[in-house]
């Protein structure tokens, strides 16, 4: 007998590499899903990760870093937030 | 006594010479007390008159002696008390002589023809008459004065005392025999016999000749009012039945009651009423009141059968317009809530229905009640039960969703109405603004008085209104839709998405778009994966690093927080197929950077074709059912043991997928080592190896026959089924019988074994197989 494969449909489901917390340390809602203005996951909704190596929505953390009482601090560690590089 | 020879010219004077021969011979305390009660008044002239009176058997013209003693018992005013007197005589008279000879009469007990009935009834009445024209004898000589008020007068008074005592003589007994049989005949015989049949009868005109006679006694003694009350009262009792003949269980058909009056107007006028109208007027009054009965009982059916009526409906609706015009009275609406609420109870909302048949049944309910009445208070009232049923079924939200959806599911049944109607715009606005307070509508009119006090009538007769309404949240359905919908997508190939984001747009009107964003992000995420996909099979960008990806390989990326939670126990794939996911993973990882896929190998479909030394196969299966007869390839055979660790599946798993390829003559399990599986290269004549095997077959056919036998007590169902829709699908026929046959004789057969017993009655020529439809052989 020959098996010929004519077309596989395989299923997956798409994670962020980062995932040492499941939940954004700001909204508290899991990195695959959305941060609270969003309606998609994914490229609409990216992460940020800090050189702290926290990560949260990217959106989150945006408008965290606008309020006054942030003062440009990772919300998390309170060092000074600064996008990781690598 | 033995009867006359002709008993249409039974002589009447006979029970009338016995019994004045006898009065006159006999002395009577009664009739003494009143000659002296007329000697207390003491004159010559009341004795004189009261003697020619007195009732006797020879009657003679009074004398000019009697007639002038009259004239001077006039000028003393005594002809009121003469006459008082004269009705006490002839009560006494008639109760002592009359009354025992009529009590008597040769008239059958039982109902048996017409002739002696009739016969013992005229004898009766012919008594009565003589007695009455005797006993107005004097009254015709002495109260003769037209002119004369106290004479008129007189006279009635005379009347109505000799109606009443004719009255209470006549028993209701002899009537009813005679109407009885009258009216059933009449009945009996309607649509049945022409005219000229009958005239032609030569007894029948016999017949009419006697009735007419009766009809002249009737007349004589004034008593038309209790002949006609008595033929009324037969009808009463008659028409039911012969309404139910007619109509019983015969729904395709118009039920009107106007071609039952032409009919039973014919037969008024015709030959068997000529005897009917020989006995009562026949008027409009009584034309009426046969209208008025043929009504109620046509109701009456109507109401009895309202379930079979949605059963069969809309093939029954001709049945149900007639009952539309004529459900008038409250209390007719009531006894049609109790009566379907009952049949519901007992045929319909008991563990042996499927879901979705109560479903269906439920919204032919919706329209034939809304035909029915379009306010919509008896749907409402008689729902309710099916509704309190239907939301304690687990399958209920399931069956619903995947009618909507169109999902073919044997288990759920065919509810592709549901999906027609999501389709169709006009019905989804009506639910997502259906508004208690519409103040425009100019066709608005009160609810009827016996509306339930939380009735809201919903203006559209939608069926996925009514349905979602059984659940006070619509979170059920929603939950249901994505698990519905989270299937349908990942059954796809080629991420073809246009009915699923159709009937998404749809479902947003139902439920509203934030309940459904889920469902949003899961058809988003297979646009985006077949734009990602076309992206990864692309050759101008192959990155450093990365391989080119099969083009056979195809995947959906999702993002799992949106979508049901999937199991996933995990699968061994082929090798060549596991090297080509990898491949994916490593190209998607550089087009969405800091982002890897995850596979769910159990996931997913297989096109494969397999090429065997006799034959060509193609299929299209689960990732699971593609490995494992992927491993076949190498070698023949393998034990359920081997299969399990190759493929890194559970036992159940793995025996559910070899019993696919089993299914399919592609595997088959060794007879000498059971759990031992091997590929039939040469498809295996089976049907030749079972006749080869006497036994074997002989015994299968046993059992097979024993199943045939056994649908047999569903014949009468089946057969009562194409009597009223002449031409049923299988399928039909399967749903009808589920919901017909009661529980306590239960019904459970499937599809096959219902079409096995079908074939039977085929070969049996009591059915007919044409295009896809069974009919009884005529
Ligand atoms: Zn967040
Ligand atoms: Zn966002
Ligand atoms: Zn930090």
């Amino acid at each position: 007998m020959k098996v010929t494969i004519n077309r596989w449909n395989a299923v997956s489901t798409w994670h962020w590499d980062h995932a040492q917390e499941e939940l954004c340390g700001i909204c508290r809602v899991a990195f695959e899903g959305t941060c609270p203005t969003c309606k998609y996951p994914g490229d609409d909704c990216p992460l940020i990760i800090g050189e702290c190596k926290h990560a949260f929505h990217m959106h989150c953390l945006l408008k965290w870093l606008t309020t006054e009482s942030s003062k440009g601090l990772c919300p998390m560690c309170r060092r000074k937030f600064k996008t990781a590089t690598d | 006594m033995s009867r006359p020879v002709n008993p249409w010219l039974a002589s009447k004077g006979l029970l009338y010479d016995i019994v004045f021969q006898s009065a006159d011979r006999q002395s009577d305390a009664q009739l003494l007390q009143h000659h002296e009660d007329s000697a207390r008044i003491a004159t010559a002239d009341w004795q004189l008159v009261t003697a020619w009176m007195m009732p006797q058997t020879m009657l003679h013209s009074p004398g000019s002696t009697v007639m002038e003693a009259t004239v001077r018992l006039r000028q003393r005013n005594l002809m009121d008390r003469l006459l008082n007197w004269y009705i006490d005589a002839v009560r006494s008279h008639f109760a002592l002589h009359g009354l025992p000879a009529i009590k008597n009469p040769n008239i059958p007990g039982i109902l048996s023809d017409l002739d002696s009935v009739g016969n013992g009834v005229k004898r009766v009445l012919a008594t009565l008459c003589d007695a009455s024209r005797h006993y107005m004898f004097p009254i015709s000589f002495l109260y003769i004065d037209n002119t004369n008020k106290v004479d008129r007068l007189a006279r009635t008074r005379f009347r109505h005392s000799l109606n009443a005592m004719i009255d209470i003589a006549l028993s209701d007994h002899e009537f009813q025999l005679m109407a009885h049989m009258l009216v059933e005949h009449h009945l009996a015989s309607c649509g049945k016999q022409d005219d000229n049949e009958m005239v032609d009868d030569q007894g029948e005109a016999q017949r009419l000749a006697f009735l007419a006679e009766i009809r002249e006694q009737i007349d004589m003694l004034e008593v038309q009012d209790r002949m006609e009350r008595i033929v009324a009262e037969v009808y009463h009792k008659f028409m039911p039945r012969y309404i139910s003949q007619k109509y019983v269980r015969i729904w395709e058909q118009e039920r009107s009651v106007e071609p039952l009056m032409v009919e039973l107007k014919n037969l008024i006028y015709g030959p068997i009423s000529r005897c009917i109208s020989a006995l009562i007027r026949r008027d409009e009054f009584l034309e009426a009141r046969l209208y008025e009965l043929a009504t109620e009982c046509l109701v009456k059916l109507g109401i009895e059968e309202m379930f079979d009526i949605v059963i069969y409906f809309p093939d029954s609706m001709p049945a149900l317009g007639y009952l539309r015009t004529c459900l008038k009275t409250q209390e007719h609406r009531a006894q049609l809530v109790t009566a379907f609420q009952n049949a519901c109870q007992a045929r319909l909302l008991h563990c042996g229905a499927n879901t979705s048949d109560i479903i269906s049944f439920y919204m032919s309910t919706i329209r034939a009640f809304k035909l029915l009445e379009p306010r919509g208070v008896l749907l409402d009232k008689v729902s309710r039960s099916i509704r309190r049923y239907l939301r304690d079924r687990e399958d209920t939200v399931k069956c619903i969703v995947n009618g909507m959806l169109d999902v073919e599911d044997p288990n759920t049944g065919d509810l592709s109405e549901l999906s027609k109607e999501l389709a169709s715009a006009s019905s989804t606005q009506n639910v997502s603004s259906a508004d208690d307070n519409d103040y425009s509508d100019m066709n608005w009119v009160p609810d009827p008085v016996d509306a339930a006090p939380d009735f809201r009538n919903k203006r559209s007769s939608d069926f996925i209104g009514s349905l979602l309404s059984l659940y006070d949240n619509k979170e059920v359905f929603v939950k249901e839709i994505v698990v519905v919908l989270a299937n349908r997508l990942l059954d796809l190939s080629n991420y073809e998405i246009e009915r699923e984001m159709m009937h998404l747009e749809l479902l947003k009107v139902l439920f509203g778009e934030a309940d459904l964003h889920n469902c949003d992000v899961m058809v988003k995420d297979i646009l985006e994966s077949k734009r990602v996909d076309a992206n990864i099979h692309d050759p101008t960008t192959v990155a450093s690093g990365t391989y080119p990806v099969a083009d056979v390989v195809h995947a959906s990326m999702l993002s799992r927080l949106f979508w049901p939670a999937f199991r996933d126990d995990g699968l061994v794939l082929p090798p060549f197929i596991e090297e080509q996911l990898n491949r994916y993973s490593a190209k998607f990882s550089i087009l969405k950077s800091a982002r890897k896929l995850m596979w769910l190998k159990r996931l997913g479909s297989v096109d494969v074709t397999l090429e065997l030394e006799d034959r060509t196969l193609d299929f299209t299966v689960s990732p699971d059912r593609a490995s494992l007869i992927y491993l076949f390839q190498e070698r023949p055979t393998y034990t359920i043991d081997e299969l399990k660790a190759r493929l890194s599946m559970d036992e159940t798993a793995t025996r559910r997928a070899v019993g696919f390829w089993i299914k399919n003559d592609v595997l088959k399990e060794d007879e000498t080592c059971s759990d031992r599986y091997i590929l039939l290269e040469r498809a295996e004549e089976t049907k030749k190896k079972v006749l080869l095997d006497d036994a074997a077959e002989s015994s299968v056919q046993t059992a097979e026959e024993k199943a045939t036998e056994e649908m047999r007590i569903y014949w009468s169902y089946i057969n009562g089924m194409l009597t009223n829709i002449p031409a049923l699908p299988i399928d039909r026929i399967q749903s009808f019988l589920k919901m017909l046959i009661p529980k306590e004789v239960g019904y459970s057969r499937n599809l096959d074994e219902l079409r096995d017993f079908l074939t039977v009655m085929v070969a049996e020529e009591k059915l007919e197989y044409v295009s896809g439809n069974y009919r009884l052989k005529k």
